[in-house]
Formats: structure tokens, sequence, C-alpha cells
């Protein structure tokens, strides 16, 4: 039934494996920084929050 | 104590949801695209104008992962849900079952356009509504542009307590009060929007002259389907508002059809197809089924919430494991202290997302054993599930995000501070639903709506001396109309009816009628304030 084919044809060319691996990564990385700041070394919390962002400019990207 | 409130410092505020807009409406960007880029803003202009520093931003972005998860839970299972159902045909099942009843045209447009797309959106959401119900509408003789309006606008008042009461959950969280607070209200406000929502579907279906024939059932239609709403929301069952409502409206529908008034053709203008032309009573994929054992996972998912949310020691059992993080108190460099304490608190199995995810289960069990799902079924489920979700999802994690910033770094209370001080309190109230729908519109999302200005409304209405509860009603209520006429959710109805690229068409027919739900709400929020 066409009804339930819910994505425009348009937007299936953009990679659903690349949105979906950038959705995990969105979710976990925030919990893995939210362990990271409780160390006393500053410098992992920084690396996993760099790659937050560079996620975040990923999903701009992919649109 | 956060900046000065001056126009420069409340821009600069309102800078992060600006780019949002400009970006959706400007240059028709999806949610994820313009939510990442006003996620970057927010992060950008929280350090260099509102003294947010590491620490406060790791902070607002990780209770932000809790509450999206909160979302997704609900999300992501209700998608499941839909697409089992549908793989075991039980949406084209209702749909041909409704279209064999009535040779009225005014009915036929109530049945699908407004009824059928409520009791969808109790459980489906996202788009889903408009998407399966649109079809339906062409495949009885209205015209694509008019399918997708009817179908849009019939769903104007069911959005908020739809999709397991996605967007009243978000609204709870976000604003930390119960539910026991918001659902009068928020379920008072949508039940009148109900009344001009089915007589827009008529009206778009069949011409202003079917205004007089459509008042009498859709008047009853809103009270029944309102007060059903008002009981299972203001009861402690809100994930069952839209669900409820859907299902007493058809029932009631239905019962009005056994009326010779409603059997026969009315005044409509279209002309009406044999029944046996009808694309969906073409289809014989469903022969020999059953449909009320097809309808088998919305009857069990109603028992279900029942059970789990009115049993108490079910409840007590299912609710033993929960899950959330433990925060320290952040504060900017000028001074505007979040507390520290917990997060969402996510109950594992005594959520709403865990309701959907035993129906689930449970259904796709009986499915199998009746033989109604075909070879290849589970590859399709979990394919559509998972483009739909993740797609939603990306756009909601970013959306929440740059709202937690906001909130941390004190820009949401400085917006809520400008609004309170250059709208007179005792016209907020008409101004709120706009502000709702402003932001569903943008966002294409109830939810997203009341991410981005939950906090800020209840802010207004707090330095007003208004009562949050209506204000926030009456933001979530706006949002559900709001959410309807969003340019992402008119594609996505528009691709199913055969108008690809043809969308601004819909929006221009679609917009000027939106308005009429919103100004009922925001006229209703008044008048409730005004007698306080």
């Amino acid at each position: 039934m066409p009804g339930t084919d819910l994505i425009p044809p348009k937007k299936r060319t953009v990679s659903l494996k690349a949105r979906a691996v950038l959705l995990l990564l969105q979710v976990t990385l925030p919990l893995v920084l939210f362990l990271t700041l409780k160390w006393d070394n500053p410098l992992p919390a920084t690396l996993v929050a760099a790659v937050f962002v560079l996620s975040m400019l990923y999903l701009v990207w992919l649109g | 104590m956060t900046l000065t409130l001056s126009f420069w410092n409340w821009l600069l505020a309102l800078s992060p949801v600006l780019v949002v807009l400009i970006l959706m409406l400007g240059f028709h960007s999806g949610g994820g695209r313009a939510g990442g880029m006003g996620w970057l803003a927010a992060v950008l202009f929280s350090i260099l104008f509102f003294g947010a520093g590491f620490e406060l931003l790791a902070v607002a972005q990780i209770k932000a992962i809790l509450l999206s998860l909160d979302v997704f839970y609900i999300i992501w299972m209700a998608l499941l849900l839909f697409h089992i159902a549908d793989e075991a045909g039980a949406i084209r099942m209702i749909g041909r079952a409704l279209l064999g009843l009535t040779e009225d045209r005014v009915m036929q447009s109530l049945l699908i356009g407004w009824l059928m797309v409520t009791f969808i959106q109790g459980t489906g959401g996202f788009g889903v509504p408009v998407a399966v119900c649109a079809p339906m509408l062409v495949a009885v003789g209205f015209s694509p542009i008019q399918a997708v309006a009817m179908a849009s606008l019939g769903d104007t008042w069911a959005v908020t307590f739809g999709s397991l009461g996605t967007s009243f959950q978000t609204l709870i969280a976000v604003t930390g009060l119960p539910a026991s607070e918001l659902a009068p209200y928020s379920a008072l406000l949508l039940g009148i929007a109900s009344f001009p929502s089915g007589l827009l579907v008529a009206v778009i279906g069949n011409g202003w002259k079917s205004l007089k024939r459509a008042i009498p059932p859709v008047l009853l239609l809103s009270v029944v389907m309102g007060s059903v709403q008002y009981l299972l929301a203001t009861n402690g069952l809100w994930t069952l508002g839209t669900t409820g409502a859907g299902l007493a409206g058809l029932v009631v529908g239905f019962l009005l059809l056994r009326l010779p008034a409603y059997t026969q053709a009315g005044t409509g203008r279209n002309h009406t197809k044999p029944l046996s032309e009808l694309p969906l009573t073409g289809d014989h994929q469903d022969d020999g089924k059953s449909l009320w054992l097809a309808l088998i996972s919305y009857v069990l998912l109603v028992l279900l919430a029942f059970g789990v949310n009115l049993i108490k020691p079910v409840s007590a059992f299912l609710g033993q494991v929960r899950f959330t993080l433990d925060f320290p108190e952040v504060a900017t460099r000028y001074g505007w202290i979040t507390a520290g304490g917990p997060g969402r608190v996510i109950n594992i199995f005594g959520h709403p997302g865990a309701i959907l995810l035993y129906t689930c289960v449970i259904s796709l069990i009986i499915y199998k054993a009746a033989g109604y799902l075909q070879p290849g079924a589970m590859k399709r489920i979990f394919t559509k599930v998972t483009r739909s979700g993740v797609n939603s999802s990306l756009g909601i994690l970013a959306m929440v995000g740059l709202a937690s910033i906001m909130l941390h770094s004190g820009m949401t209370f400085l917006l809520a501070e400008g609004l309170s001080v250059s709208i007179s309190r005792d016209f907020y109230p008409l101004v709120a639903p706009f502000i709702g729908a402003l932001g569903a519109f943008i966002t294409g999302s109830n939810t997203n709506s009341n991410v981005l200005f939950g906090a800020l409304q209840q802010n207004s209405a707090q330095l007003l001396n208004l009562a949050p509860a209506l204000i926030l009603a009456a933001q979530t209520a706006g949002g559900s109309a709001g959410s309807v006429l969003a340019p992402a959710k008119v594609i996505v109805g528009c691709s199913t009816v055969g108008l690809a690229g043809e969308e601004g068409i819909v929006m221009r027919k679609i917009i000027g009628y939106g308005m009429i739900p919103i100004a009922t709400i925001a006229l209703a929020a008044w008048i409730i304030h005004l007698i306080g």
C-alpha cells in the first residue's frame, strides 16, 4: 500500500547506514563523556566532546 | 542572574532558534541539518556571550541524551507497532471497512480524514496518519490536494496525546510539572480544537455548502472524543488519550451510520466511485483475514496500557528498574545556576515504550500463528522502522540538545523575560498557542516545540504571574495544531498521493485553514484565563 511508504524518494539517496551509525554515536558519546568527566585527566573528556561536535557537523553535512 | 535584558542580548538568545527557522523555512532544510546548525549556534553563542563553560555544556548535552532516550523509547516502539499492524493488513482492512459503510461524502470525509486520522495518530504519529489516510481519501474520489489537506487538518487536535503521548511526556520532562497538573487544561483546549478540526475536514472535502450538514455529527463527535480524551488524560492514562478518543469517535461514527440520514449520498461535490473500482478494494492480499484478529495489536495495546497503569501491583512490579544519572551543579560566568541532582528518570519496564514493546511481541506471535505475515515481513518491518526512526531521532536529538544548552546557559530565561515584559499579562494566553505552533511549524514536531519552548513558556508564565499549567497547555495545543502545517509533514503526505514537488500548493491551501484551530485554542485559553 502506498500510504505506508513514509520517506520521499529524493531523501532515500542519503545513506541510511551512515545516519544509523551517526545516531548510535550521538547517543553513546555523551554517556561516555559522563564517565570521563569524573576522571582527573581532562584529555579524554575533551576528546569525546570534540568527536561529538564533529558528529554534529557531519549531521549538518548529511542534512 | 544572567545577562541584563536588552534587545541585543534577547536577539542573541533567540539566535539558535532563528538559525533553525531560517534554515527550515528559507532553505527548506530538514530537521537534522537545521537542528544541527541550531545546536552549533547554541554552543557557540552560549560560550561567547552567555558565559558557558565546558562542564556546563557537557552536563546540558548528557541531560539532553537522557531526555532523548525517554522520547526515543516511545517513538521507535510506536513505529514498530504500526508497521507490524500494517504488515498484517490491519490498516488496509480498516480502510476497506470504512469505505463500504456509507455513500455520504461528508461522513466519508469525517470517517477517514478525521476519525481514522485521530485513531492512527494515537499510536502511529510522526506523519503516519496523513501518509496512510490521504491515499484512502484519494481512493474514494477526493483530489490529492484535498486529501492531504483534509488528513492534515483532521490531525490538528490529536498530536499532543497521540504517539502514546510523546509530546505530552516531553512537556512533563522539560518543565518538571506533573501530568496531573498539565493534563486537564491540555485535554480541554485540544478537545475544543477538535470541533473546528472536524468542520475543516468536511469543508475542504465538500465545500462550504456542506457546513450545515457537517455541524451536527462534528459537534457530537468532538464532544465524545474530547470528553474521552479528557477523562483518560486526567486519570493518568494520557498515553492513551488520542487512541481512546479515536476509538470512541469511530464507534460513535459507526453508530451514526445506522441512521438513514448518514448512510445515503449527501450533498458532496465529488463523484463517488463504485466500491469495486477503488484501489483498496481491488487488493486481494487480505482475503480470508478476520478484521478483528488483524486489529488485535491495537486491542492488546489498550488492554496492556490500561492494565499497567491501573493495576497498582503490576505498575509497582514493573517500576522497579529505573535508569538515571546524577549531575553536579553548574553555572555560567554570569552566575546563572542550574541545580545539581538526577536527570530524567527512565522506567525501563513500566515506560509507555515498554508497553508498546510487549504489545509488539505478543502481536507478532499472534499474527505469525494466524499466518497474517507474508514471507519477508520481518525484514520489511525492520527497514521501515529504521528508516523512519533514524531520520526523526537525529532531528529530535539535535533539537533537544539545542534546547538543553539554551536552558542551562540562561538563554531561555532571557527569552522568556523579554516576552513577558513586551506582552501584557492579560494578552499572553492569546499569544502562547502561536508560540507553540511556531515551534512545531519550524521543527515539524509538537514534541520538538515543547522541548524548544516548554521551559520558556513556563518561565514567562511565572514572571507574569499566570497559571503555568494553562500556558503550557496552550503551548502544547498550539504545537499540536502547528505541527501538521509544517513543511516536513506536508512533504510526507504529498509523497504518498503523487504530489511530490507540489507541496507549495498544499501548503498554501492548509496554512490559512490551519490558523482556525490555533486561533480557537488561543481564544479558549484567553477566556479560561479571564474566568480565572
